[in-house]
């Protein structure tokens, strides 16, 4: 029987994102705010994902990453007034570079020790961002200008739909390109040091320098997501890029199904609504989500997209 | 000298209070392997339940303090029983992610009925005692000692009961403790109480500094993390060691250099370790 050309599940994809770029037009302002942002968060779960949940490490860099990316990529974008394109690869680049040098650094820990590194390495981040003023701003942050797209002749974006669609562009390029590398050799090498190390060992592939190279495309995905954000709420502030971030980063990951990088789209999109909804409720949100983690863990072991996809056989994801 | 000697207590009481936490996670880590993120919480509610009984309520401290503790240890064993027992043949990472969504939970449910900070008088009061030129609060003492007593109770309890005998029997292999007739089950409720009741007292101690607000937990659950590892994962002593050198780091680089410095302190000093000795200070090195 043959193949057809194109696969169902990328007709899905494509349809479904086909309907992302016409919806739009009957939106309002604040929801195509909100669908920016939650494009956002879809892209650190896929990065976060991409260490957690592909490669077992329990590396936790989302917002470290997430971080550098605002400081480094969106900030010299806007001091030295950069055409977006060029300020989201400094973010990609300052990501790819520290992802390798931590990376390198932190490889050989093992599990918690991991965990607690990477987490230490968020807050002492957070402490240079709040006190090198000269370069970071501060406690009070920086402000980012509308963004200008090279690719459209330096015109500038200012408006809500402009941002959404830049937003849909980059997710949908941050989709293709991990769609793209989990069918490579290299994620084929994670999947079996998440399964176990020896056996990957013993399978010829180099433990350390696989880990080493997941962060760093993490970090690269991470600071794209990291240029770009500030460009869609106007200004940085330190005090985002911290523990709470990272424990709505986790849950994400965790409800989505770790290694699912659609699962983490559709919760990161489901949560980041739902985060916004009950922002006004004091504490309710935190009950909410915590509710849906445990329910996740107790009974839906594969997250919530890893069940529906156990069920619809069409769903699954290509696990080589 | 009196900043150094003031700087060195009041470093070491804050010391005091991550070291408590680490043993609360060093001791259900050695019996049960689960990293207990759910620590942080115990610790929020001996503060919530301590601020409410002395503050709101105006019951004698002693009392409240005792019940407090109680109460966490109680609840610590509820939920052993209500959410990990149903998990202890699942993965590991469930069991974590299981403490993560009870944090969310607790956080929140406290959120919703005490949002704002509030202050917490010190059990110990306000006195202080003069040693020379330098003045040292009564309640940082009191932590101290308090330290010494858990920690001389818990190397006793360890090698000299047979309840310690049946800790280290679980480290060792849960299967062979079921197959000996133990009750794990019981165990690591039992465990899991007794971090909770150490957490509860840490927040209790730390009330007064770290005032009670639904985030009270986060900084001592890291820390006290960060000073486990430091240590060495599953080790007491290392718990001990680690505890205090996470809280003398915050006192001596908070008064030498800067208070805000001070706050990361901490984790620079986890950074420094593991990236020169991977294992800890007393970790051994297959462990982590």
């Amino acid at each position: 029987m043959r193949r057809p050309a194109i696969s169902r599940s990328t007709l899905v994809v494509g349809g479904l994102v086909l309907v992302a770029a016409i919806v739009p037009q009957g939106l309002n302002d604040y929801t195509l705010f909100l669908a920016a942002t939650v494009f956002t968060y879809a892209m650190i779960a896929m990065g976060l994902n991409l260490v957690l949940g592909w490669t077992g490490q329990f590396a936790f860099i989302d917002v470290a990453f997430f971080g550098i990316g605002s400081y480094v990529g969106a900030r010299i974008g806007s001091v030295l007034e950069l055409p977006l394109e060029l300020a989201l690869l400094v973010g990609i680049a300052a990501g790819l570079v520290v992802g390798l040098g931590f990376g390198a650094l932190v490889s050989r820990l093992r599990r918690y020790y991991l965990s607690i590194v990477t987490i230490a390495f968020m807050f002492v981040l957070v402490y240079v961002y709040e006190n090198a003023t000269s370069l970071t701003g501060g406690l009070a942050g920086f402000t980012v200008p509308d963004p200008q797209l090279l690719v459209l002749g330096g015109l500038e974006i200012s408006g809500e739909y402009g941002l959404y669609y830049i937003g849909l562009t980059l997710l949908v390029a941050t989709y293709a390109f991990v769609t793209w590398l989990g069918r490579t050799q290299l994620a084929r090498g994670w999947r079996t040091l998440r399964m176990s190390e020896d056996v990957a060992a013993s399978l010829g592939v180099d433990v350390y320098r696989s880990k080493v190279i997941a962060i760093a495309v993490a970090g690269g995905i991470l600071g794209l997501a990291g240029a770009w954000f500030p460009y869609v709420t106007g200004s940085v502030f330190p005090s985002s890029y911290g523990f709470p971030q990272l424990l709505f980063d986790f849950l994400v990951v965790v409800v989505g199904g770790l290694g699912s990088m659609r699962g983490a789209v559709i919760a990161a999109i489901a949560l980041g609504v739902v985060n916004e909804k009950l922002r006004g409720l004091i504490g309710v949100s935190e009950i909410a989500f915590g509710v849906v983690l445990l329910a996740c863990v107790m009974f839906l072991r594969r997250g919530v997209y890893g069940e529906l996809a156990a069920r619809v056989p069409e769903m699954r994801e290509k696990v080589i | 000298m009196s900043d150094a000697v003031q700087t060195a207590v009041s470093g070491l009481a804050l010391g005091s209070v991550y070291a408590l936490m680490a043993l609360g996670l060093t001791i259900v880590y050695r019996s049960t392997t689960v990293v207990n993120f759910m620590q942080g919480q115990s610790l929020l509610l001996g503060g919530v339940l301590a601020f409410v009984g002395v503050v709101s309520w105006g019951l004698p401290y002693l009392f409240v303090a005792a019940v407090a503790i109680f109460l966490v240890f109680c609840l610590g064993m509820a939920i052993s029983k209500v959410v990990f027992e149903p998990l202890l043949k699942a993965p590991h990472l469930s069991q974590v992610f299981a403490t993560f969504a009870i944090v969310f939970i607790i956080t929140g449910i406290v959120r919703y009925f005490l949002p704002d900070e509030r202050g917490l008088p010190p059990l110990a009061g306000t006195s202080v005692i003069r040693l020379g030129d330098a003045s040292i609060r009564a309640q940082d003492v009191l932590t101290i000692v308090l330290l010494a007593v858990v920690a001389v109770g818990f190397a006793y309890l360890f090698h000299r009961t047979h309840l310690g005998r049946l800790l280290r029997a679980s480290t060792e292999s849960i299967r062979g403790c079921e197959m000996s007739g133990i009750n794990v089950r019981r165990l690591f409720a039992v465990m899991w109480g007794v971090g909770g009741a150490l957490g509860a007292l840490a927040g209790i101690l730390a009330g007064p500094v770290l005032l009670v607000s639904p985030e009270m937990g986060t900084q001592p659950l890291l820390l006290g993390f960060a000073a486990m590892t430091l240590g060495g994962f599953g080790s007491f002593p290392g718990a001990i060691v680690g505890g205090l050198l996470v809280g003398l780091a915050h006192t001596v680089t908070g008064f030498y250099v800067s208070s805000r410095l001070g706050e990361v302190a901490g984790f620079i000093l986890i950074l420094l370790v593991l990236l020169l000795r991977p294992q800890g200070l007393f970790g051994t090195e297959d462990v982590a």
